[in-house]
């Protein structure tokens, strides 16, 4: 706990805004990447949704995630560039959650399936009796 | 003296960090909603996470979703770095969420899967019929080299002596569990012995030819083994007709084309999926084998 008086009295010294510095450093330590790169990847991911059949089952997903891409390649243009790693952060994650939708979905219309099997192999079966 | 000037720093640098985390703490909502009302996004995110920490099956299911799910609400309400990094992190939180559970859910439906599955298999034969009923073909239609002279109409003529040929050879047996067996539909003992009727056209299509509302599917020769068997795939394909002869009580089932081995495997795999055998027929064809159905519904 660090009490008002003491904060008053504190004296930075010559060190203070070096060790200020490093430690605002050491909270950033992820490596950057690129707005360009960012974009990039979501291109990528975008491209790879088309072999899960994404647009099959949750085309709402890749239309948002396309939305978000243009977005992210407008901003590269712009002076933020942690806009631009956002943008494309969520597109990527759009098209995450919709590969997941889609997964989904497959599991459900399977299962579905074979309970239909299910339920005609029970009305065969009355049809003998 | 100057090491406790280096000392101090550090204590100020520390208290800015921990002033700054307190500060963005309060950024979502302040930054959005006003320093008084929390933002509703994340509240429902916040709650739709307590939810999937408290449920057993995410931890079991999706650890690896959750730790992320977790870490995303968590910088979504110590966000920091303005408002539009903010609501970008409360988005993600909510993406990260809604992934956690998806993924659960899906391990969920997949366990639904395979019980049913395996329910279906047993009540449909699942692998028995290979062994069990082929054997029973040979008792109750005969040969296969006899249900190829019937198929070719020299039966009468040429029949085939018993003891000359081997019974069909049967794959060695395969454990099975005990739940197949008690629920297998047992073969029914008045099967009729295979007698073809008119050549059918629909055996008279390629393969690939399309399917029609009569001809119901096609079997490729891939579609069987060595003994006329069908495989566990084409089987897994054949569940499909079910439904359909089920829609249609009283239609006539007709296998046609192929071999006469062909036409008996797939017949067996329909008796053993409970189809009566007064709607069964099998008749000659230059093509592939079909299953096509006709008649009132």
């Amino acid at each position: 706990m660090i009490r008002m008086k003491n904060l008053r009295s504190f004296h930075v010294g010559p060190w203070g805004p070096a060790v200020l510095a490093f430690a605002l450093a050491a909270c950033s330590s992820t490596p950057t990447v690129t707005p360009q790169g960012a974009v990039n990847f979501a291109v990528a991911q975008l491209s790879d949704a088309q072999r899960h059949y994404v647009s099959d089952y949750d085309p709402q997903a890749l239309r948002q995630a396309r939305a978000k891409l243009a977005e992210a390649r407008k901003a590269l243009g712009g002076e933020d560039p942690q806009q631009v790693r956002d943008l494309a952060a969520e597109s990527v994650l759009l098209v995450q959650v919709g590969t997941i939708k889609a997964e989904l979905a497959r599991t459900i219309a399977n299962r579905d399936k074979v309970q239909r099997h299910i339920d005609a192999l029970k009305a065969l079966a009355g049809e003998q009796q | 003296m100057r090491a406790n000037s280096a000392l101090q720093g550090l204590l100020l640098a520390a208290a800015c960090v921990t002033a700054a985390a307190g500060l963005n703490g309060c950024a979502s909502t302040s930054r959005l909603m006003g320093l008084t009302q929390p933002d509703p996004a994340m509240v429902k995110v916040t709650g739709q996470l307590a939810q999937l920490q408290a449920d057993p099956q995410v931890a079991q299911f999706a650890p690896d979703a959750l730790h992320d799910a977790v870490a995303a609400v968590d910088a979504a309400q110590h966000a920091g770095g303005g408002e539009a990094h903010a609501r970008h992190l409360a988005f993600m939180a909510e993406k990260r969420v809604e992934i956690a559970r998806m993924l659960t859910d899906i391990q969920v439906q997949r366990g639904n899967y395979e019980r049913l599955l395996a329910q279906r298999n047993a009540m449909g034969g699942g692998d028995r019929y290979i062994t069990t009923l082929a054997q029973d073909s040979v008792a109750t239609l005969g040969t296969p080299a006899a249900i190829a002279a019937a198929a070719d109409g020299s039966a009468a003529t040429t029949p085939e002596p018993e003891a000359a040929v081997p019974a069909a050879p049967a794959p060695p047996p395969q454990p099975t569990p005990e739940v197949a067996v008690a629920v297998k539909p047992a073969l029914p003992k008045t099967a009729a012995p295979l007698k073809p009727t008119a050549v059918s056209p629909a055996a008279s299509a390629p393969v690939d030819a399309p399917l029609s509302a009569d001809v119901l599917m096609r079997f490729a020769a891939a579609d069987f083994d060595g003994h006329g068997h069908i495989t566990d795939a084409t089987r897994d394909r054949m569940y499909d007709l079910l439904p359909k002869f089920v829609r249609a009580p009283k239609a006539r089932i007709t296998v046609s084309g192929g071999n006469s081995a062909q036409v008996a495997g797939v017949r067996n795999q329909l008796l053993n999926f409970g189809v009566p055998t007064w709607r069964l027929a099998t008749a000659k064809g230059s093509g592939p084998v079909a299953v096509s159905m006709k008649g009132g519904s």
